[in-house]
């Protein structure tokens, strides 16, 4: 009866381990074909370092200041790391995003796009914040939709696309007190699920070829 | 305890309204001439997934009544503040044209190819200007509470309204005036919601 009693508690515990683990596969970020890539784009390796724009802010109403190109840059540039690209070169000079506007990148002109963010740079990283917003009742929510345009300057083209929303939310007085960090939540789950859409960074033919 | 929760969901629940009310993007106000006819396109409707762009059918979300909601009232809105208002006939062959490219109109410039059927249509139809709106929906994901965490989640899906002002004459091809409000829910046409986001579209048109 002990036994018996025992191999039910140790089934019981694997199987709830097993739980654990195949929740925490199916949690794990990983990778998600984006809304756009240009083929070309897939098979070039590439070398120089991407260049990370400030957010293009898209909100109809502007007062709340997110302080959003420091979260993009630690959350975006470890996974362009991971995909095998160089770490990303942040250019917080406002001057280049103050002009742009949705249909710049709806309708895009490969002349505007070849002008786009420092000379020297060949591709470059646009965020764009569409909407962000929080709520304070009972409780505390927030929701950020970002979407994210890696631009060849050089061919004045849209190279990749991809979107991403973030949804955060804590109710009670817990929830209240921690607004906050509710914001923070919603916009660094926008940002994630934008990361896991980045194209693996191409192997040229060449290299593959000499191995 | 209790009763102290009770006060707090009083004090909060202002907040919680403010948070609904729509949100306007500019503060310029601008005066159409008296003796100025405005010819006024259809509206533009477009529904979009949240997550891909994608577009839905309006018909899902009650989108032709949307439309027909917002035509009238702001029909009935700019009349009421004495702006000579023309609406659109699509039948015509010239009016017809700018109804059909009312998307583009929409840009933050006005295509070149569209300026000359622009300066014509006004001309023929003896208006000054030309009022493009559009009804812009992004349908997402709802909100939820999960009682065993206490996680909660607001809507996602929000509208926005547009409204430019097309001076057909414009060296720059820049609409003269342009206006935006956001309401943060999908728009439901007979709403007293609605209706005030409507009017605050046009409420610095005068």
């Amino acid at each position: 009866m002990k036994n018996s009693n025992f191999s039910i508690c140790s089934i019981t515990a694997a199987l709830s381990a097993l739980c654990v683990i195949l929740s925490f596969i199916a949690c794990a970020p990983r990778n998600v074909t984006p809304l756009y890539l240009e083929a070309e784009f897939s098979k070039t390796r590439i070398a120089e370092p991407i260049y990370l724009l400030s957010f293009v802010d898209l909100r109809v109403d502007k007062a709340k200041n997110l302080n959003l190109d420091d979260n993009a840059m630690r959350r975006l540039s470890p996974s362009f790391e991971k995909k095998g690209y160089g770490p990303l070169k942040a250019m917080k000079d406002r001057k280049w995003v103050e002009s742009v506007v949705e249909d710049d990148f709806t309708h895009p002109d490969s002349s505007f796009l070849a002008v786009l963010g420092p000379e020297k740079a060949h591709y470059l990283f646009c965020p764009v914040l569409h909407d962000f917003k929080s709520k304070l009742t009972f409780g505390s929510t927030a929701n950020a939709e970002v979407s994210g345009y890696i631009v060849d300057k050089k061919r004045g083209k849209i190279v990749w696309k991809h979107k991403g929303l973030g949804q955060a939310g804590q109710g009670g007085l817990m929830g209240m007190a921690m607004k906050g960090l509710v914001e923070e939540e919603a916009v660094n789950t926008a940002l994630l699920s934008l990361s896991v859409a980045i194209p693996q960074n191409g192997i040229p033919k060449t290299v593959v070829a000499k191995k | 305890m209790k009763q102290f929760l009770y006060l707090l969901c009083l004090l909060l629940a202002p907040t919680s309204f403010y948070a609904q009310s729509p949100v306007v993007s500019s503060k310029i106000t601008f005066s159409v001439p008296r003796d100025s006819g405005v010819l006024l396109l259809p509206v533009f409707l477009q529904y979009e997934d949240i997550y891909t762009d994608a577009p839905l059918n309006p018909a899902l979300h009650k989108g032709q009544e949307t439309g027909d909601v917002f035509d009238s009232l702001t029909q009935r809105y700019l009349r009421q503040h004495g702006i000579r208002l023309l609406p659109a006939n699509p039948a015509d062959s010239l009016q017809g044209k700018l109804v059909g490219a009312v998307k583009n109109l929409l840009r933050p410039m006005v295509p070149s190819n569209i300026r000359p059927v622009l300066t014509a249509a006004t001309k023929a139809a003896g208006c000054h200007y030309v009022l493009v709106c559009a009804v812009r929906v992004k349908v997402g994901p709802g909100g939820y509470w999960d009682p065993n965490s206490g996680a909660i989640a607001s809507s996602s899906s929000y509208a926005r309204l547009h409204a430019a002002l097309i001076d057909p004459n414009s060296t720059d091809g820049k609409p003269r005036w342009i206006q935006d409000v956001e309401i943060r829910k999908l728009p439901r046409p007979q709403t007293a919601l609605f209706a005030e986001a409507v009017q605050m579209l046009f409420q610095l048109l005068k």
